[in-house]
């Protein structure tokens, strides 16, 4: 009984092994494909004239690819890094004994905010804050932080009472209570949080386009305008790629940081 | 004298001649504090912020006005519910507590909107009869403050509605009288007239259609990709990959190949099939929405406890009646939710049908954003918003009205 | 290799179902293999084993839930491969350890479920769940509104029983149906499962892993290891002559006492020295071995007098805590009994009135056979 489990342990541990490998080069192949199309001109003309060979143009008049990607970049993991700070921060606060009372209002804030289209924050941006990246940024992170936010408040939630009650029985102050005890529980549903903050964001950011964020949603805008597909195309290519990356790049943060 | 008696508690006690604590001061905020000082914060930071943007027609430049800037009454008006709320902190009674947060709630709505038809009739005594004006971001921060306190009271009660429609009623009483005449939502509004109803009209029915396809073929799907591992295998890796396009770009990756298809085969043009227009819009919408409905519909068919099941088995039920009578009933509240996720998301996205040449209030919106028009891109969004809650609100009940009562007030897995 | 197909069979009564030679593999993994049991009608045969052994497995083939790979599984004649699959389940009620009660449904839905399913008229189906509800001792008034989440483990248990005896059916498949309650309440099942049993007499196949519950429950104790039958016999005689070094460690080093939870307290029942008055000093010959019972107005015991040895005892009396019921086993009557020094255990009946005891003499006479 006792050898069959251990050989089903050291089954799984290669397959795992493998996964990683594979991971890591299809992280590695994605990056590449991004780098290649990213880089060329010659490359995205090719890619879109063999799909849509009737348009008359494949890339955007005033700004390459490689600046408007640099831009939704940006945008996107400022927004995510700041709504993976300030909403971290805030989950643990609220999940502390001084801070439980706000538990209930940031889960409503959460219910409420979600009701929202991510469309119309963003546009809504524009009335209240005015046009340009910034409003953007602003309501990138304002969307974001929500569901961090919530994942986080979860996440401490569901660590076992034992073991802050054995944590506190070993004489562990607040804080080494919080970091050695509480966080590497939490931490996994943190990341998932984290993570789905990311890839919202990208698909979000596109449409910050419209309110002068820049970014990817400026190619796909100007195809929607010349009712050209192939530039709307060249602008998505990037941004499900980035989020593909994104994907692995969570994932194998994942498995790295796993307790 | 006080001592405090340790480092994590904020006591201090006084002690006595032979050490006994003759009296103990508490210094922890409560509850109703620490909430009432968030709140608080808010209204603070909202006075350092313009309340309204006043021009004197539709292309001049903005002038900004403070909340401290205001008349007198505006500025006693805004005060009183904050105050309110300050009493409220130090409430000790429970009535006393509930009209406070209550009367600070109601207020706090009622007031922004007498302060703006004051400044109505102020601003067209200042710039003449062309002038219009806008709320600013003082003004949302202040507003933004009144829904945390919505959003802290322990309940929503009827007579929080009440005052909610009271205050709308006397919005409307105010409204006319002509007192906000100038605002500039009012003022693109009239210019657009039946058109606001119209997209009103052409958003729904964008929504509506797009979420029947939807509906009709994301629950089929789900039910395949649940009872067949190939059938999961196909749909699942399709709508990770769907999730990763941006809603805006599904829109123009469509116009291509549809425009290429409608000049391919006549008849698809007259049915209104082509690159541009509802047709495509209707498409992406309905495609994008396949991720929510599939998504949840899989989850709650799949977490219904398998012992259930068993005992349906065992008991002698056929399969078509374990699916009637067990498998479906269960599964609903989820499949529900899925579909309302589904419905909020697309009334939204439906907004960008507008750029490849659809209609509904995307229309206005984006009108409103090639002209700079503030006004016209926040009554276009206002009416999202609001067709968005009414529809959610809706929705709810209707989920509320055909789900089990044993099944009722129980959280439903997300997907 | 001794013989599997040749286990004893109870003699006074006939087969219900007979299985034959059936195999069933998983895959590469023979799960059952040559599998031949007769179930004895109007008894409760039990499955048990250790996990993995195939007793739960057996049990599914028996109701068509596992499908056999081979051999046969004969039901008055007829193979149950030939019935319709949903007759076959409708007509064996169905009780396992995670009860399955729909969740959506209420109580009263819950039990009515099989005989809606066979189509009974209403008005008959609502009398039978309230006889059912009474039959496992649940409040129809309070009860029948209720929906599963608000139950305890317990009660839905109950109500898992309710639901499973719901058409009447001749036979009754348990699959551990109370390995998820705490000790305390499952004890009280037992009784409630002998009870019921003693009255409607049902062939009843029962899987456990819990021996006392086993020896307890069963008329027909079949022991199972790796999807073998190891031996089939009566209790008292396997417990008598165990076959094999596997079933000898698996029913344990205290074979003596487990021959306790053989019997129930009723069987040994005798009549007591009762009253209402107390009795400060019993007469040494008035008592043998014998208690006197102090009852109140209602014939509650609440307090008992003995000799033991040349000494006057008088121990007070909880109802419950130190009494035991005309179900529960010998063995529990010997833990009573150790527990308050008494010669013997008082056995209450219904409203927890006084009527009848259990002697240590009487236990001990029986633990040596």
């Amino acid at each position: 009984m006792g050898r069959c489990a251990l050989k089903l342990y050291s089954k799984s541990a290669k397959a795992e092994d493998t996964n990683l490998t594979k991971r890591v080069l299809l992280l590695a192949l994605l990056v590449t494909l991004l780098l290649l199309f990213m880089l060329s001109e010659q490359v995205q003309t090719l890619i879109l004239s063999f799909l849509f060979p009737s348009e008359g143009r494949y890339t955007h008049s005033r700004k390459t690819i490689l600046q408007m990607t640099g831009e939704h970049i940006m945008l996107t993991l400022l927004a995510t890094a700041l709504a993976a700070t300030v909403g971290v921060l805030i989950g643990i606060a609220v999940t502390r004994k001084g801070g439980q009372d706000f538990q209930i209002l940031i889960l409503r804030l959460n219910a409420f905010i979600q009701t929202f289209p991510p469309s119309a924050v963003i546009i809504l941006a524009y009335p209240v804050l005015g046009f340009g990246w910034k409003p953007a940024l602003l309501a990138l992170f304002l969307y974001s932080l929500f569901p961090i936010l919530g994942n986080t408040v979860v996440g401490f939630q569901s660590v076992a009472p034992e073991i802050k009650e054995s944590a506190r029985g070993m004489g562990m102050t607040a804080l080494q209570q919080l970091w050695i005890a509480e966080f590497p529980q939490a931490w996994p549903m943190i990341l998932t949080g984290i993570r789905h903050s990311y890839i919202l964001n990208l698909g979000t950011a596109a449409i910050a386009a419209v309110i002068g964020g820049g970014g990817l949603g400026t190619i796909i805008i100007s195809g929607l305008a010349l009712r050209n597909s192939a530039l709307v195309l060249s602008g998505t290519i990037v941004i499900s790629l980035l989020a593909f990356i994104g994907e692995q790049v969570f994932l194998l943060l994942s498995r790295f940081t796993r307790t | 004298m006080y001592r405090s008696i340790s480092s994590d508690t904020c006591f201090l006690e006084k002690l006595g001649p032979n050490g006994v604590i003759v009296d103990r001061a508490d210094f922890r905020l409560n509850f109703q504090q620490k909430l009432a000082s968030v709140v608080l914060l808010l209204f603070f930071a909202s006075f350092f912020f313009p309340f309204y943007l006043a021009r004197e027609n539709r292309i001049s430049e903005d002038i900004q006005s403070g909340l401290l800037s205001l008349s007198p009454l505006c500025i006693l008006f805004l005060m009183l519910p904050p105050l309110l709320i300050a009493l409220h902190a130090f409430a000790r009674k429970g009535w006393m507590k509930e009209v406070t947060i209550t009367l600070s709630g109601v207020l706090g709505l009622f007031f922004p909107m007498m302060v703006l038809a004051i400044v109505g009739s102020d601003v067209s005594d200042a710039f003449g009869s062309l002038a219009r004006y806008s709320p600013a971001s003082g003004m949302y921060l202040y507003l933004t403050a009144v829904i945390i306190i919505f959003l802290m009271k322990p309940k929503f009660r009827l007579y929080d509605l009440s005052g909610m429609i009271l205050v709308a009623l006397a919005v409307m009483f105010v409204a006319s009288k002509g007192s906000y005449d100038r605002l500039g939502i009012v003022l693109e509004g009239r210019n657009f007239g039946s058109r606001v109803t119209r997209e009103v009209l052409a958003h729904i029915r964008l929504t509506f259609i797009s979420l029947g396809i939807s509906i009709v073929i994301g629950i089929p799907l789900a039910l395949a990709s649940f009872q067949g591992k190939r059938a999961k295998k196909i749909v699942f890796p399709f709508l990770n990959l769907l999730q990763t396009i941006p809603s805006i770009a599904l829109f123009g990756l469509l116009i291509t190949p549809l425009s290429l298809l409608s000049r391919t085969f006549p008849f698809l043009r007259e049915m209104g099939i082509k690159g541009i227009g509802n047709a495509p819009a209707i498409i992406a919408l309905s495609t994008y929405a396949l991720y929510p409905i599939i998504r949840y519909s899989f989850t709650a068919f799949s977490s219904i406890e398998e012992s259930v099941i068993q005992a349906a088995k065992g008991m002698g039920m056929n399969p078509f009646q374990i699916w009637r009578m067990v498998r479906f009933p269960l599964a609903a509240p989820g499949v529900l939710h899925g579909i309302r996720v589904a419905l909020i998301q697309t009334i939204g996205n439906a907004t960008l049908a507008k750029l490849i040449g659809g209609d509904g209030l995307g229309v206005l919106v984006f009108e409103g954003l090639g002209q700079a028009s503030v006004d016209m891109v926040l009554l276009g969004m206002l009416l999202i918003i609001a067709l968005t809650i009414a529809s959610d609100r809706i929705f709810q009940i209707f989920i509320y009205l055909v789900t089990p009562p044993a099944l009722r007030g129980k959280a439903v897995g997300n997907g | 290799m001794q013989s599997h197909h040749n286990h004893p069979v109870l003699t006074d009564t006939h087969s219900f179902l007979t299985v034959k030679n059936i195999a069933v593999n998983y895959g590469e993994i023979a799960a059952l293999q040559d599998v031949t049991l007769s179930i004895p009608a109007n008894r409760v045969t039990v499955l048990i084993g250790p996990s993995g052994c195939g007793k739960s497995t057996t049990l599914r083939c028996l109701n068509g839930l596992v499908k056999i790979d081979g051999g046969s599984i004969t039901y008055e004649d007829e193979g149950i491969q030939d019935l319709s699959e949903t007759d076959l389940r409708r007509s064996m009620g169905y009780a396992i350890q995670s009860v399955g009660l729909m969740p959506h449904l209420s109580v009263e839905e819950n039990v009515d479920l099989v005989p809606r399913l066979l189509g009974w008229p209403k008005a008959s189906r609502t009398e039978r769940v309230e006889k059912l509800l009474k039959l496992v001792r649940l409040e129809p008034e309070i009860y029948s509104k209720k929906y599963p989440h608000e139950l305890s483990g317990g009660e839905a248990q109950r109500i898992g029983f309710a639901r499973a005896l719901g058409a009447d059916p001749p036979m009754l498949l348990m699959d551990e149906p109370f390995g998820a309650v705490d000790p305390l309440n499952r004890e009280q099942l037992q009784d409630e499962f002998i009870r019921i049993q003693r009255q409607l007499k049902k062939t009843v196949v029962f899987v456990t892993h819990d021996l006392d519950e086993a020896i307890r429950l069963a008329d027909y104790l079949v022991i199972m290891k790796d999807g073998k039958i190891v031996q089939a016999d009566a209790p008292e005689r396997i417990l008598a002559s165990p076959r094999g070094e596997f079933v000898e460690r698996f029913l344990g080093p205290d074979r003596a006492l487990q021959r306790l939870t053989l019997f129930t307290a009723d069987r040994l029942m005798e009549k007591v020295l009762s009253g209402v008055e107390e009795k400060p000093a019993l007469a040494p010959d008035e008592s043998s071995n014998r208690t006197y019972w102090q009852v109140d107005a209602e014939g509650k015991p609440i307090a008992g007098y003995a000799w033991v040895g040349d000494k006057a005892i008088r121990r007070l009396i909880v109802n419950g805590t130190h009494t035991v019921q005309q179900y529960s086993s010998l063995k529990e009557c010997v833990s009573k009994i150790l527990n308050l020094g008494l010669p013997s255990a008082a056995v209450v009946c219904e409203e927890g009135r006084l009527c009848g005891e259990v002697r240590f003499e009487t236990i001990q006479q029986i633990s040596q056979g």
